[in-house]
Order: structure tokens, then C-alpha cells, then sequence
């Protein structure tokens, strides 16, 4: 009979194998495994903690995906939100009480960083000093940023995790910006498993304490993409962000203004899809406000639009351009309006839109008149006259 | 930090694919050059008499290693080596023992993470 020789063999641990060999500084020793067992009789009388957003219905704990094409902002975005949460100042949204945050920044140098923050401090008017201690930046252009790769065959994270173990875990950081993931990871993007590893093993960087992972990326090069590789960098991520020239669900048919990107919230597994405009203005994105101090935001922007079709319709009038509601006609006002050029950064789908929610509630009304060829028509008027 | 080397034979470990995982082989001892050299599956790695095994970058994340010392009996080295093996990423090392060939049931030592003893 074949004896099973493994049924016979002595069993030694680690902690046995330490307690006799010294292992080098710097070496990590394989720890136990960890259960984490749900202690129902524990819980079941306890409520469970709030949930935590650094920035109410935009970013919560855990891992997030920032993309946007190169050049798009995503870096001065980051730095952005980085300066506003360590800062308590409100930015994308309110925020409640400021935290500490780490930025990995693996393709600006040193001044570039420097630079964008000295505009930053200036937005917020706030120190440069001030950060100290609380939002950390590591310049890493240059430097070897590679956190998790394929070693034989075998997914592995590289040595250089234990440094970032190591500064987020002295700075008590709260937010891991990495700038960006094609710098640190370097599997197969395509690879669903290699993804949710390496997204998983980053938030594992400051065990048992609320953990913000905000990682950037960029997308491919076909039409309308918004992040490159395995639908796991979406599916891993609690929240996914989009920085672009246009929002993702209305390119526009105008060309787009240089200045303004539109910052989107695309996947949000606990808020509601949301997004705000921004304008470049002295080296920062600013967030555009309306005129009463109200974010310009999904909820303002029918609002502005609406208000941009009832302009364009009194400045057409007083060009003596009759406009029509029928859209397959050449004056029909949305077209109008675009090749007049004061449709501003709203699409025609969107001034169709604003007409016939005015045209509903009685805001623009169908006035008949005759033209020259003595036929009548219907043309559109606002409500109450044409007066300003 | 130095970067620590690749042992002997890991270039041949790695031609081999992601499908040798679960089988490397590491050798240590007199021996473990020949028994390497003739190893017609590619799978073993050598750790050279006057290495220490903790300067090398053993390529074992998450596979069963199977340790053999041969020619030789260093429990100090052997233990050290299925260490360093360990703090690699090796999932468990089962070391074999040439001067225990003749031993009645053939014995074997199975090193493992904390907390697995269970499942050695």
C-alpha cells in the first residue's frame, strides 16, 4: 500500500520558523489569516455607523476611478479636491470636516506641482504652510511607480506597496490619490481579476479605518469611452468620475469653449448621477456658480437653458427673424439660435428640450401671422410680448 | 533598497508559464546543481551553497513549493531557506530530505504560514 506521506509530516509555523531566524530589516514576514467574521449577537443591538462622504453625495469611502483624456484636468482636479478636503473648504460640494490626504503624482515634476498648488492656495486663499502634514504630495516623475505586476506568471505586489503602506500609514491619511494607474499597474488592464486585485489591495493599504482610494486613469481611443480596459475598473470601484470638454451623454454639437470642462459623476452606488461645470480661470478649475450663489449643477443647467432659449427668441425678434416650433423647418429656433451663435455651451437637443417645456407651460407661445406670401403661419412669441 | 536577484534557473522557470505554478521545485545542497541541470520538467530553482536565501527574489507567490535538500543535512539552512521561501508568498513549503531517504515513512517537514496548520 501507498503510504500518504503528507498525512505524517510535522507542521511548523512561521512564528515558530522567527522565533529561530532572524529575517532581514525590511522584510515582511507572512502574516496569519485573517477572519473577519460578522459578530451578529455583537451587532444585533448596535446601530451601524453613518456612512462616510469626505464630499456629501460626490465621494465616500473607498476605492473611486477619476478619467478623463490626457490634458483634460484630471491632475489639477485631484490636487483640487486633495487642497479643498484637507482644507474643509467647500468645492464640488459642501464639505463636513476636513481630513488628510497622500497624492502619488507619477507624471508632474516637482514645480509643476508647485505651481499648480500656488494657484490653488490663491483659489481658496489659503497657505501653502497649511498643508503641511495634511495633504502630502509625492512628485514621483521619474522614479520606478510600478505597485502591482505579473512576476512568472503570478500577480504580485512589487516591494515599492510596502513604501506606500508605510506613507499612508504615518501620515494617517484618510485619501490616496494615485496619478495614475498606468503608472502603477502593470498587469493587463483587460484582465478582470488582475483589476479588482489590485483595486482591492490598494484599500487594503490602511486596514480597519475609513479608506478613500481615488485613482486616474485614462480612457481608449475609441468614440465615447470613458475609462480603458476591464469593465472591473468601473464594477471595482464605488465611484466613478469623468472629466471631459463636453458631458458624456450629450458630446454637443457645438465647439466645445477650451475653458470649460465638466466634471460627471458616472457610476455612484449610493447618490444619484450629478455633475458640475467648471471653468479654467487663473490656473485652477473654477466651479461655475449662477448669479445667487447656487452651483451650476444637472438641476441649474435646464434652468440656464431655458433661459438661454427665451434670450435668443427676443433677440431674434429683434433681427426680424420669425422662428418656428417644427423642427424639421429651417427656422426652427434651435437651429436659429445655434447659427446665431447664442446658444452658449447648450446643445440643440437641449434648446429643443427648454422650447417644449415652455412651450408646455405657456412661457412661449405659437402666434399666427401672415407672411409675404400671404399665407398664415404659426411663429413663436414670448408670453406677455416681446419686452425685455 | 537593492533589488535582490532572480535564483539560478528562474528564467527557465518563468519560459515555462503561469501553468507551473503549483509545481516548483527549490534544491538545496551539493546536489541541487546536477539535480536542477536534469530536471526534464523545468521546474527547479537552485539556491547556491553560498547564497543566503533571504538576498534572493524567489518567484513563488501563492504556489505549494517543494523544498529538497540534498546531500546535505542543515536544518539551520533549511529552515531559513523554507523562510524565506515563505515570506515570498510561498503558500505552504514541503521540504524532503535526502539523508532521510531510508528513514522509515520517508519524513517530511511542511512549513506554513500562521494559521494554516490546518491545511498543511
Amino acid at each position: 500500500m501507498v503510504r500518504d506521506v503528507s498525512l505524517e509530516a510535522a507542521t511548523v509555523t512561521v512564528a515558530e520558523l522567527t522565533a529561530r531566524h532572524q529575517v532581514p530589516a525590511g522584510r515582511v514576514v507572512p502574516a496569519a489569516p485573517v477572519r473577519r467574521w460578522m459578530q451578529w449577537t455583537q451587532l444585533a443591538d448596535r446601530e451601524p455607523p453613518a456612512r462616510l462622504w469626505p464630499i456629501p453625495q460626490w465621494l465616500t469611502t473607498g476605492a473611486m476611478y477619476l478619467g478623463g483624456a490626457g490634458g483634460a484636468g484630471k491632475s489639477q482636479i485631484a490636487q483640487q479636491v486633495g487642497t479643498a478636503l484637507t482644507i474643509g473648504r467647500p468645492f464640488i460640494d459642501a464639505i463636513e470636516r476636513p481630513i488628510t490626504a497622500l497624492g502619488w503624482f507619477c507624471e508632474d515634476e516637482h514645480n509643476e506641482l508647485w505651481r499648480r498648488q500656488a494657484a490653488i492656495c490663491r483659489y481658496f486663499s489659503v497657505g501653502m504652510a497649511e498643508l503641511a502634514g495634511k495633504f502630502t504630495i509625492d512628485a514621483r516623475v521619474g522614479l520606478d511607480n510600478t505597485l502591482f505586476a505579473e512576476s512568472h506568471g503570478a500577480l504580485s505586489w512589487t516591494t515599492l506597496r510596502n513604501q506606500l503602506v508605510e506613507q499612508v500609514n504615518d501620515l494617517e491619511a484618510d485619501l490616496l490619490i494615485i496619478d495614475n494607474i498606468a503608472q502603477t499597474f502593470a498587469c493587463n488592464e483587460n484582465d478582470r481579476h488582475a483589476v479588482t486585485a489590485f483595486v482591492n489591495g490598494l484599500l487594503g493599504v490602511r486596514p480597519d479605518k475609513p479608506f478613500t482610494v481615488m485613482l486616474l486613469g485614462h480612457p481608449s481611443k475609441a468614440t465615447g469611452s470613458e475609462f480603458s480596459g476591464s469593465t472591473a475598473w468601473e464594477n471595482a470601484v464605488r465611484m466613478r468620475w469623468y472629466l471631459g470638454a463636453t458631458l458624456p451623454d450629450r458630446p454637443g454639437d457645438a465647439v466645445p469653449d477650451p475653458n470649460v470642462r465638466y466634471l460627471s459623476k458616472r457610476k455612484a452606488n449610493y447618490s444619484a448621477k450629478d455633475w458640475r461645470r467648471f471653468t479654467y480661470t487663473d490656473g485652477v478649475l473654477v466651479p461655475d456658480q449662477i448669479a445667487d450663489g447656487r452651483r451650476y449643477d444637472s438641476g441649474i443647467r435646464k434652468e440656464v437653458t431655458e433661459a438661454i432659449v427665451l434670450k435668443g427668441l427676443r433677440r431674434l425678434i429683434d433681427l426680424g427673424i420669425d422662428t418656428v416650433a417644427a423642427s424639421n423647418s429651417p427656422n426652427f429656433l434651435p437651429r436659429r439660435i445655434t447659427d446665431f451663435e447664442f446658444h452658449e455651451d447648450a446643445t440643440k437637443a437641449e434648446l429643443a428640450a427648454a422650447l417644449n417645456a415652455q412651450l408646455a407651460d405657456g412661457r412661449i407661445v405659437l402666434e399666427p401671422v401672415r407672411g409675404a406670401d400671404r399665407h398664415q403661419r404659426k411663429v413663436l412669441r414670448p408670453a406677455g410680448g416681446c419686452g425685455k | 533598497m537593492k533589488q535582490r536577484q532572480l535564483p539560478p534557473f528562474a528564467q527557465r522557470l518563468k519560459l515555462r508559464g503561469p501553468a507551473t505554478q503549483n509545481q516548483v521545485i527549490v534544491a538545496i545542497g551539493p546536489w541541487a546543481w546536477h539535480y536542477a541541470r536534469t530536471d526534464g520538467l523545468n521546474r527547479a530553482l537552485v539556491l547556491p551553497d553560498d547564497a543566503d536565501p533571504f538576498d534572493l527574489r524567489w518567484p513563488v507567490a501563492g504556489v505549494e513549493v517543494l523544498l529538497l535538500e540534498l546531500g546535505v543535512f542543515d536544518t539551520d539552512r533549511l529552515e531559513r531557506t523554507a523562510l524565506a521561501l515563505l515570506c515570498d508568498g510561498a503558500a505552504c513549503v514541503r521540504a524532503l530530505r535526502s539523508a532521510l531517504f531510508r528513514e522509515r515513512g520517508f519524513p517530511m517537514v511542511v512549513y506554513v504560514p500562521d494559521g494554516a496548520r490546518r491545511v498543511a
